[in-house]
């Protein structure tokens, strides 16, 4: 090598060391106590060049040290840079041991026929391998393919493998025929050295299943790939499954109250990560799916507050402190996160919802590789968590899954079992407590210690909602609607919206509007009413629907209910000009029979409930009369005798203490009007 | 597609269409795209770039290049294609340690005939300052979020820059005290249309007007 080739092969050599090995003191190395004497000193000396070259020192210096050629030195230098065959360091000094590292032998001659009976195979697998590369192609896609068993036996394997073989014209008198075992061993040995390495997840995907290959492809990662959260502003989502057997009371036509058994429902859970892990908010979605619009509440319940559930047991109380970051800490209300983690479940991928987060809320949405609940263990574990602390040990908990023995010793009576509105309240409670309770995941502090100090700091530095923007019909992706007008017909202009019509007094009187197309902005909360908006996006009118729906509190979910309960309900009752009650009542009535329609029933009357202004609902509770205006415009009192719930009754006649009575002067009239005679 | 107003996600086909792993998702204020990438650093690396003053205009995805080399159509894929003020195009590759040969040669190649150069971006180089990438990151939420907002404000912002530097803070109170986070979200705006420099050492972005005076 001249010295101009040396000079650029070293400078080639030096660039080429990877920055852990720059040091002679990281690499692997041999014992010199284990070494032959006669190669101690070429060893040693060796040894000292490389040191010698990774301190920069002249390569002429190094070649007396060394006391060989300058190529020869580079050529083991570079050896030694080369991965070790077992595992993954780098060969090391042990490169400078005589015939310690060889290249690994390939055969390359056939068998003497003249070697002895049972010698002379070595090596012959690998060269049947190289010399019919079709052979191991075979091989692979017979492992990789359709045909493939599950579970693959060694006997299966090699006798595909001889199989494969004849297929390729090995003779009888070759290999691996001429032996007794049929090359069973050295083909295991490729299986488990060359096929299993090289195809790991596709092996694991036929061996385990496919949701075992997903999780060990998770876990070939460097656990980098995710960007390191900012405090308090990265959130994830999850739902679980309530696994609990509850119920709910109705009025019953026989007596005063039935109590009738929910099936489960999912529960929504919206998380902080990072160094300040807290719950953020929640959403009983009382039906069997949590659907997109559950998932939009849930994220308004994050932005603008958590609601506080209907206290049903004044006992069970918060710890002191506890409750939902947006509450306790004013900093942090209406502040929007900037990346949000969710999966792939379908209500999650709902337009609204995409558009909620990337555009009103301007953040990042990261949805995860489908079947990796391991990508989100932050909520993962704290639904774990809760699952264990509170769900499996209340009252006809059906356990984990259908082999859960729970799942048997749980079988309750529905007058037994925990009342959904205990549910609701317990469950709240527990989330808001857990924000107090010392978690690895705030450094072994109460997650409200930590944000605390986070937020004194000032090193939250949120964005919040804008004002204009708070509103409930900005929770929804705008929506493109023509107007609709037919004069000869008499139909004045209007929109179609979920097959009804929606229109405004200034609408109804803009005739030359019909065809021009508007955005619709729509509360999936409450569809009583949509916001018209021009392509500025600045609100022209509010159209209310026309009809019956226009006067009743309803979202989609009610719709979705009507739809699919009211053929029932239509042959069991009269419904007329009262749909709606038709169907609650026709679900009051099944409710006892199919728990699905106790859900729906207990959805419909706990959304009723909450469109019930509170004074209004304290004075009945209290036995107190309340206006009602029927649809045919007689007034009436809402609370009769036969109404009044039944502890109120119990003071009356026991002469106890009177349940203290809220509103005492004026009590509200209720906002919507309901159909006389339907209870 | 006009994506000023609404963006049609696609629900689960359109979930599947770009990869079947992670999806990054968010929303581009200043060319009113949506930006769509499959993994974390690839969305690093390209609001780094979005925020580069020289940055004229970026794409929003993966964007496969094609060019006629010889006799044959080839293809080349980078991570998001960049184009800088002074007009020349860069295809930036964003890899986890060392970029795979071939289709860094691939790259090359079309570079080679279309005239650009490649930029190939590890995710140490992305990840070097953290900080920075979530006050980018915020910046452009804010931008996100106030869209169509306070484009009145540009000409009083213009006005009191060309009587010097400011921060966010001395420009908050020197225009009013008007909102402070509707503000960063015009400033944002601005320097992406490349009339003004903002200095993101601090969170209070020191604001400057850009070579030429802002026009």
């Amino acid at each position: 090598m001249s010295p101009a080739a040396a000079s650029s092969r070293y400078d080639e050599l030096r660039a080429a060391i990877p920055a852990s090995l720059l040091t002679l003191e990281t690499w692997p190395s041999v014992a010199e106590s284990t070494l032959d004497a006669d190669y101690l000193d070429r060893y040693k000396r060796l040894v000292k060049g490389a040191d010698m070259f990774l301190k920069r020192q002249p390569m002429s210096q190094i070649v007396d040290i060394v006391k060989m050629s300058a190529s020869q030195f580079l050529k083991l230098f570079q050896l030694a840079l080369k991965p070790w065959p077992d595992g993954t360091e780098v060969v090391g000094t042990r490169a400078f041991v005589k015939f310690l590292v060889q290249k690994k032998r390939k055969r390359v001659s056939p068998r003497d026929p003249n070697s002895a009976p049972r010698g002379g195979y070595s090596g012959m697998f690998p060269r049947l391998l190289k010399g019919k590369p079709a052979v191991e192609s075979d091989l692979i896609d017979f492992l990789n393919g359709k045909a493939r068993p599950n579970s693959v036996k060694p006997k299966i394997l090699h006798q595909k493998f001889l199989e494969i073989c004849k297929t390729h014209d090995v003779a009888e008198e070759e290999y691996p025929f001429t032996t007794k075992s049929k090359g069973f061993r050295p083909l295991m040995k490729w299986f488990e050295q060359v096929y299993v390495p090289s195809y790991l997840l596709a092996h694991i995907g036929r061996e385990h299943g496919k949701g075992a290959a997903v999780a060990a492809a998770y876990e070939t990662g460097d656990g980098q790939s995710r960007t390191p959260p900012t405090p308090f502003l990265v959130w994830v989502i999850d739902e679980f499954t309530c696994d609990l057997e509850t119920s709910v009371e109705i009025p019953s036509p026989r007596w005063d109250v039935e109590v009738v058994k929910l099936s489960r429902f999912p529960v929504l859970r919206c998380r902080s990560i990072g160094s300040v892990a807290c719950n953020i908010a929640w959403h009983m979605c009382i039906r069997e799916q949590a659907s997109g619009a559950d998932v939009i509440q849930l994220f308004r319940n994050a932005v603008l507050g958590q609601p506080e559930p209907p206290v049903v047991d004044p006992n069970m109380k918060m710890a002191p402190g506890a409750g939902f970051p947006t509450t306790i800490f004013a900093e942090l209300r209406f502040a929007v996160p900037v990346n949000v983690y969710i999966d792939n479940a379908l209500a999650h991928l709902l337009n609204d919802l995409q558009e909620l987060l990337t555009r009103l809320y301007g953040g990042r949405v990261i949805l995860g590789k489908p079947g990796t609940p391991k990508g989100r263990p932050d909520i993962e574990s704290a639904i774990g968590h809760t699952v264990r602390a509170l769900i499996h040990q209340l009252v006809g908990t059906s356990g984990t899954g259908p082999l859960d023995p729970t799942r048997k010793t749980a079988e309750r009576p529905a007058e037994a079992l925990v009342r959904i509105g205990h549910i609701e309240q317990v469950i709240h409670v527990q989330l808001a407590n857990e924000n107090v309770s010392e978690s690895a995941g705030a450094g072994y502090l109460d997650s409200f210690t930590r944000l605390r100090h986070l937020v004194e700091r000032k090193a939250i530095e949120p964005n919040y909602l804008p004002e204009l923007k708070r509103k409930p019909h900005h929770f929804c992706a705008p929506k493109r609607k023509r107007i609709l007008c037919d004069l000869r017909k008499g139909r004045l202009p209007h929109i179609d919206f979920l097959h009804r019509r929606y229109s405004s007094d200034w609408l109804k009187k803009q005739p030359f509007l019909r065809d021009r197309e508007y955005w619709v902005l729509v509360d999936y909360h409450d569809l009583r009413t949509l916001v018209l908006c021009d392509d500025n996006m600045a609100a022209v009118a509010i159209l209310t629907c026309e009809g019956e729906w226009g006067r009743v509190p309803h979202d989609l979910r009610i719709l979705k209910i009507y739809g699919r309960r009211k053929a029932d309900a239509r042959f069991k009752t009269l419904p007329r000009d009262v749909p709606l009650f038709a169907v609650l009542a026709f679900l009051a009535q099944e409710a006892p029979k199919e728990s699905s329609a106790a859900l729906d029933y207990a959805y419909i009357m706990r959304y009723l409930k909450r469109h019930v202004p509170a004074a209004e609902l304290a004075a009945i509770q209290a036995g107190q009369a309340a206006h009602i205006q029927w649809n045919d415009g007689v007034e009436d009192l809402a609370v009769n005798d036969a109404q009044v719930p039944v502890s109120a009754t119990v003071n009356k006649v026991t002469g106890g203490v009177a349940l203290p009575i809220i509103a005492t002067t004026s009590v509200p009239k209720r906002r919507f009007n309901v159909p006389r005679n339907v209870q | 597609m006009d994506h000023s107003i609404v963006t049609p996600w696609g629900g689960r086909t359109a979930r599947y269409a770009e990869s079947t792993g992670e999806l990054h998702r968010a929303h581009d204020p200043f060319a009113l795209m949506p930006i769509v990438f499959t993994h974390a650093i690839q969305y690093e690396a390209w609001v780094s770039a979005r925020f580069d003053p020289r940055t004229f205009s970026i794409s929003h995805k993966r964007t496969v290049i094609s060019a006629r080399v010889g006799e044959r159509d080839c293809k080349a894929t980078a991570t998001f294609v960049l184009t800088r003020r002074n007009k020349s195009v860069h295809y930036v590759l964003v890899v986890k340690h060392e970029p795979p040969s071939a289709p860094l040669a691939a790259l090359n190649r079309m570079a080679t005939e279309t005239g650009a150069s490649v930029i190939v971006r590890r995710r140490d180089e992305v990840r070097a300052d953290l900080d920075l990438f979530w006050r980018l990151e915020k910046l452009r939420q804010c931008a996100a979020m106030h869209l169509r907002m306070g484009a009145e404000l540009d000409r009083p912002i213009m006005e009191e820059l060309a009587l010097g530097g400011k921060g966010v803070t001395d420009l908050c109170s020197a225009l009013g005290g008007m909102d402070s986070q509707l503000l960063r979200a015009r400033l944002a705006n601005l320097h992406c249309a490349g009339r003004l420099v903002l200095d993101f050492s601090n969170s209070d972005l020191f604001a400057t007007l850009a070579p030429g005076g802002g026009q």
